[in-house]
């Protein structure tokens, strides 16, 4: 059986001023899967990520990708992955086709090679007409195109992106969860990070949420609504504020609002974004709540 | 294969925003040493050993710095520009990125030795070259751009690194009898140029532009503070992190 691409076991991390970054988690990405890290700022995806690409050297645990030890083989290991880091920049004085000629033969393409892998993912990445542009002259969601171009070459069996979205609008958000999906459907295994509920639930087959340095759930979005009885959520006025309230079944939730007397609500299915704060906040179901 | 195949894509990565304005390059490289020989062959006395040696230390001046301020500035703008982060992500040794930097920062140094030997022969210097120039000036490039990673590793921000590597090699060229000899020199850079590396490298270049062989000695010395520069610099490149 073939060794999955991230297995991940125990893995903690504490910085050198003391702060655990991550504790103990442990994780298995399957082959093909596109998987997501959700968490806010600072909850310890990008030192995740960063210990599964090797960048970062665990404090403890273990990290395998397609069952090479990623810390002691680190090299070894980065040959099966495409690595989108979060806060890396372009060279601004290169342009969109020699970044990806060159990041192509760093890759182990040989020179021939990689100039045809560039023009490939230049017509992929709809880049044509930007090709000889400098970096800097391109916008945001060409940049982060030209990043996951780059993550992409050598047609890698794993992708990890941190927070690839981040800081785009809408359309071009949507433009690359599209390029996302193309890269799964050709059988890519993919981790991603992100802080964004929608992209999660979007295009993740599994989410994992993590806070505080630790994995709190890891499953598919209906399983993670479901296994916390959040399945429904009702929405009332209580005095000067807005009351939500969770249950597993919308009728009974509904019957005992309305058996307290309270004739306006709103009945909706929970999202991905209610999971994740019942997990991360003191979750209320009517039976707890004090107030009527 | 793969390690100098990369040090070619490192040196490419570098290499090809410059060709955009190459004739910066030229012109940092010959600005500084070329008027500061000129100056100071004025007025030095008219001793033709005087005036070799007045080229040597204005070699070793222009090499130290164009290298210094290059591979200095090279580093700290990748490392705090995000560059860095995108080429540690690949399957890339640190020692191809550094011989890949190394290789373009030497363009730099090469252009300011080649323009100054033409200004000196221009300006009727007499020199009998050896062979021992080019290792002298190979080894002095590996020195300082060891001891630039060492130093710039420790930079805790972007203008800190840029500053530190502009300083180092000046002063360590103006703490060093690299214009005279270590007989004519004061007491205390007579101590310093015991340790300087670049004190050496014109003793060795003076040497090479005077007709002489008998370099080892210098060559020895600078291939040993060559090797401690470049192990401290390359074990100080941030490429994985602790």
């Amino acid at each position: 059986m073939q060794a999955p691409p991230v297995d991940v076991k125990q893995l903690s991390k504490r910085y050198k001023n003391g702060v655990w970054a991550n504790r103990e988690i442990s994780l298995t990405v399957e082959p093909g899967e596109l998987l997501g890290i959700l968490g806010p700022n600072g909850a310890g995806k990008t030192t995740l990520v960063r210990q599964i690409t090797t960048e970062l050297i665990p404090t403890s645990g273990e990290v395998r990708v397609f069952g090479i030890d990623a810390v002691a083989n680190y090299n070894e290991a980065k040959g099966y992955m495409g690595v989108m880091p979060q806060e890396a920049q372009l060279y601004y004085g290169l342009s969109v086709r020699h970044h990806l000629r060159i990041f192509g033969k760093l890759r182990g393409l040989s020179g021939r090679m990689a100039a045809r892998r560039a023009e490939e993912l230049i017509a992929d990445l709809r880049l044509e007409e930007h090709r000889n542009k400098l970096a800097d002259e391109l916008s945001g969601g060409l940049k982060r195109r030209l990043l996951i171009g780059i993550a992409a070459l050598a047609d890698p069996p794993l992708m990890v992106l941190d927070e690839p979205s981040a800081g785009l609008d809408p359309e071009a958000r949507h433009d690359l969860w599209d390029l996302l999906l193309g890269y799964r459907r050709q059988g890519s295994t993919i981790l991603l990070t992100t802080h964004n509920m929608e992209e999660a639930e979007v295009l993740c087959d599994r989410v994992g949420i993590i806070q505080d340095g630790r994995l709190l759930a890891l499953d598919t979005v209906d399983n993670l609504k479901a296994g916390h009885g959040f399945a429904y959520k009702i929405m009332f006025d209580a005095g000067a504020r807005t009351e939500t309230l969770y249950g597993a079944s919308d009728r009974e939730l509904v019957a005992q609002v309305q058996a307290k007397g309270i004739r306006q609500y709103a009945v909706a299915r929970t999202t991905l974004e209610d999971v994740y704060l019942g997990l991360t906040r003191d979750k209320r179901t009517l039976d707890e709540d004090g107030a009527s | 294969m793969k390690f100098m195949s990369d040090a070619v894509s490192v040196f490419e990565i570098n290499l090809l925003p410059t060709l955009r304005q190459w004739y910066l390059m030229v012109l940092l490289a010959a600005a500084f040493p070329i008027p500061w020989f000129y100056v100071t062959k004025a007025i030095a006395p008219d001793d033709p050993a005087v005036v070799r040696r007045l080229l040597a230390g204005t070699l070793v001046f222009g090499v130290a710095m164009s290298i210094g301020m290059l591979v200095g500035q090279n580093a700290v703008a990748q490392r705090f520009m995000g560059n860095l982060k995108l080429l540690i992500t690949m399957p890339v040794s640190k020692g191809a990125y550094v011989l890949g930097t190394l290789a373009y920062s030497s363009i730099s140094g090469v252009i300011t030795v080649v323009m100054l030997l033409g200004f000196g022969f221009a300006s009727g210097v007499d020199v009998n070259i050896t062979w021992g120039l080019i290792p002298s000036l190979f080894l002095t490039v590996l020195t300082m751009a060891g001891l630039t990673m060492f130093v710039v590793s420790f930079a805790p921000t972007l203008q800190a690194g840029n500053i530190s590597t502009a300083l180092l090699a000046l002063v360590l060229a103006a703490l060093s009898p690299v214009y005279f000899t270590m007989e004519q020199a004061p007491l205390l850079l007579k101590a310093l140029g015991y340790v300087s590396p670049l004190r050496y490298a014109a003793d060795g270049i003076t040497k090479s532009l005077s007709g002489r062989t008998d370099i080892l000695v210098e060559l020895a010395v600078l291939a040993g503070f060559a090797l401690v520069s470049m192990s401290l610099g390359l074990w100080r490149l941030p490429w994985r992190e602790e």
